[in-house]
């Protein structure tokens, strides 16, 4: 039985206004350009990635690394062509250097891993192949003429697929027995907060650590959905702000909430876009503006090509996160399959991580002070991570081949590991020469099992 | 979320009908204060007139250079230097913003740049480059090391200036804590990652593994080389005295932890209490419990070592390992267990998170 195309098409074939896609272009470049600033203001670009001399790698990208004093130079790239992107100056060239930077920058060390700045790699992406400089821009032109321009509604789709994908997926990870039922980790978290004025002496509540979890995952389940429907719309807007603006205020959670705000609003009516860039138009000064419009009005339609490409896309996306179901085991526990996956906020986890080197030759052996290798964010993050684990024993491993002159180098790791609250238990096998275990995607079989069971997805 | 804006307004409300909610909150700042008054300023006061009597002592022996002064110097150097263990570890504030512990306490000293900066007069004491040329390191070596302080009277004015300079540093902190820091430490009772709370703590843990742990124990008894180092035991030259060094500076932890005053006559609020407080525990045993008994333990496993750690590092290898292993437990229950319990982040670059 075959199904019929027609509707789908006429689905995405409709014809939409271009003025939210216009807003969230320049918001978004503005965003991007301000985070690059905050990364060199608060002297990241040093701490993170030149002062340490090790950096943990994605599996295959081992070749993205820092590029010493240089690396200033693709912080400032990147955020000259988030302007390039906010302003729509050679548009198509601006957003495929904001994307191909970003990602660098983020491929560099795996160690400032967050969701969120993947959400933005994707984005990147995604607007690189959008025509969101056909109105507004310096390529268009100015005048507000641009605001009539129309696009199909398949160049919306990424985009809201995206960010329906990103909300459902955080609120199906947070349907396990740690969170609803033990309220963890926000019942650890919250408590942190309790300075904040009205809601500070709350926080330690147990009620309100099971409310904020319950309220949490209902909303992220629910937000895709009263997004997508023009009647629960305005409401589901509301949510979103009040939710962003509660994690603002309770955790330390940079432009994660901003970010979603905006991508959250390119749902809202056009007409409201519309209206904003009117009145923005209003209040700068006239001369600002060519009033001549470089481009016909014209509606632009999405190619098959497109239409494909991202069809997959998203498909690619909804399968992505579900991986961790070909490995054994606990997922907090293990993180095989853990990023990537829209996992948001969902565990808090620390570990000791203790490492002893083995001359095999002359059977002399002796511990590794991480301090003299790792930044102490490098060794927090390592120290419960079984893919850091491996990497730096790995490097410690080489780095000791030559200082032995010889390859007979074992590499030990003793971890101890706490999550969610519980106390801390052994996680690696102490046993386990890790300088002869590989890198890859098969189960690691040295992570030991956890001895707890959390149940649910 | 609607929900979030009921509590948002029930707040408002309830706010009015008076704090019976704030009340079974953790008070911090009764725990800053206990820290500050009864423990913190007393080490201090009585380190500075430990101090203020070794100097007194070296003014006197540098004048006159009597065998009396001498002795009686090397017995005060004992009891500044124990003193010294019980500010060690609360590197926070007036403390660190002078470095008061890579002055004070670096050890190797190295004695061939010391004896050339003595003999040439022409030294900065106060450059990061001189941290292991003086201290109580290289004042245990002028005092028992090989030369003799009678005849040399480049070594007598260095060692003057050793103790001069540590007294200043002692008197400033100290001053700097009873004038005003005390205060603005108790007020920062928050709970941002640079609050008096999240702060101490991480200072603590940090100086419970690398100073206790690593610098006292495992460096000597070769954990991180593979073959015992003696000569980077502290107090290496009187070397009869490392050992105490070491225990004072575990009772020193210990209290803090459990919340003993400096004088260990008054209790008072503690991580101990905190944890408690939580109700932190594990098959019915209290975290708190686990690592209160893990002190103990490590005293117990300690107390077969020789009284010179530099010689029971190469004689006694074994228990040095054991007691390295016995404190290294305290650094996981403290570290990651008890700092996650606290929700107290660990020291790191103030990074996002999501």
């Amino acid at each position: 039985m075959a199904i019929s195309k027609e509707p789908i098409k006429a689905f995405t074939n409709q014809q939409l206004s271009i003025a939210p896609l216009l807003v969230f272009r320049i918001v978004f470049g503005l965003v991007l350009a301000y985070g690059m600033f905050r990364f060199w203001y608060f002297d990241w670009i040093e701490k993170l990635y030149l002062e340490p001399q090790f950096h943990f790698s994605y599996l295959g990208f081992e070749w993205v690394k820092p590029f010493g004093d240089w690396t200033y130079l693709l912080f400032i790239l990147c955020g000259i062509s988030a302007i390039g992107v906010a302003v729509g100056f050679w548009y198509r060239i601006s957003a495929s250097l904001l994307f191909l930077s970003f990602t660098y920058i983020e491929l560099m060390d795996k160690t400032t891993y967050l969701n969120h700045y993947y959400f933005v790699s994707m984005v990147a992406f995604i607007l690189i192949f959008l025509p969101a400089a056909k109105g507004l821009s310096a390529d268009a032109g100015w005048s507000l003429k641009g605001l009539e321009q129309r696009i199909s509604r398949a160049y919306y789709l990424p985009l809201w697929a995206l960010v329906s994908l990103v909300y459902f997926y955080a609120g199906l990870a947070k349907l396990n027995s740690d969170w609803l039922l033990h309220a963890q980790p926000l019942k650890l978290w919250l408590p942190g907060a309790y300075d904040l004025p009205l809601l500070g002496p709350y926080l330690e509540k147990e009620w309100v650590a099971f409310f904020f979890s319950w309220a949490g995952a209902a909303f992220d389940l629910s937000a895709p959905f009263l997004l997508w429907f023009r009647k629960t719309r305005p409401y589901a807007l509301f949510l979103v702000v009040v939710f962003h603006l509660l994690t603002r205020l309770l955790f330390p959670i940079g432009l994660f909430p901003l970010i979603m705000v905006l991508g959250a609003f390119t749902f809202l009516d056009h007409r409201y876009h519309q209206r904003l860039l009117i009145f923005i138009g209003r209040i700068i000064p006239k001369g600002l503006f060519k009033v001549r419009f470089k481009l016909p009005l014209m509606e632009f339609k999405a190619k098959q090509s497109f239409q494909w490409f991202f069809g997959l896309f998203i498909i690619f996306q909804l399968v992505w996160p579900w991986r961790y179901l070909a490995y054994p085991g606990e997922l907090f526990w293990h993180e095989q399959g853990f990023r990537f996956s829209w996992r948001v906020m969902l565990m808090e986890k620390a570990g000791y991580a203790s490492f002893t080197i083995v001359d095999a030759r002359d059977k002399q052996s002796f511990r590794i002070n991480n301090a003299d290798y790792l930044s102490s964010f490098q060794e927090k993050q390592m120290s419960f991570q079984p893919d850091f684990i491996l990497e730096y024993a790995h490097y410690l491993a080489e780095l000791h081949r030559q200082k032995f002159g010889h390859d007979d180098v074992e590499v030990y790791a003793d971890v101890q590991v706490a999550l969610n609250g519980r106390s801390s238990q052994p996680f690696i096998d102490k046993s386990c020469n890790l300088a002869a275990e590989k890198r890859g995607y098969s189960p690691k079989k040295w992570i030991l099992p956890f001895n707890d069971t959390i149940y649910g997805i | 979320m609607l929900g979030a804006l009921m509590v948002l307004s029930l707040s408002c409300v309830e706010e009015d009908k008076g704090d019976a909610a704030v009340q079974d909150n953790f008070d911090r700042q009764a725990l800053l204060s206990f820290w500050a008054d009864e423990i913190i300023i007393p080490a201090y006061e009585n380190y500075s007139e430990e101090l203020g009597q070794f100097d007194s002592l070296v003014q006197s022996y540098r004048a006159k250079q009597l065998q009396s002064d001498l002795i009686a110097l090397k017995a005060q150097f004992q009891k500044a230097y124990i003193a010294w263990q019980w500010v060690s570890i609360y590197e926070i504030g007036p403390a660190e913003s002078r470095g008061l512990r890579n002055y004070s306490n670096v050890y190797p000293c190295d004695t061939a740049e010391l004896l050339g900066l003595a003999s040439s007069a022409n030294y900065n004491l106060s450059l990061p480059s001189t941290f292991d040329v003086q201290g109580w390191p290289a004042v245990d070596y002028l005092l028992f090391g090989p030369n003799d302080l009678s005849v040399s009277p480049e070594l007598r004015q260095y060692l003057s200036d050793l103790s001069q300079r540590l007294l200043n540093l002692s008197q400033a902190t100290l001053q700097d804590w009873k004038n005003s820091y005390r205060n603005s430490f108790v007020a920062n009772a928050g709970s941002s990652a640079d609050a008096s709370v999240n702060k101490l703590i991480n200072d603590f843990v940090y100086h419970y593994e690398k100073e206790l742990r690593a610098g006292k124990i495992g460096i000597p008894a070769g954990v991180f080389s593979g073959m015992p180092l003696s000569n980077r035991a502290e107090a290496y030259y009187n070397g009869d005295l490392s050992k105490q060094l070491f225990l004072e500076s575990l009772e020193a932890h210990r209290r803090f932890f459990s919340g003993l005053s400096y004088d260990s006559l008054n209790r008072g609020p503690s991580l101990k209490a905190y944890l408690d407080y939580l109700q932190i525990e594990e098959n019915g045993t209290l975290l708190s419990t686990r690592i209160e008994d893990q002190f103990d333990l490590v005293k117990q496993v300690a107390s077969s070592l020789d009284s010179n750690l530099a010689k029971a590092a190469t004689d006694q290898t074994t228990t040095m390992l054991q007691t390295f292993d016995a404190l290294q437990q305290n650094v996981i229950w403290m570290k990651v267990d008890m700092m996650q319990a606290l929700n107290v982040r660990v020291d790191y670059v103030d990074a996002d998170g999501d």
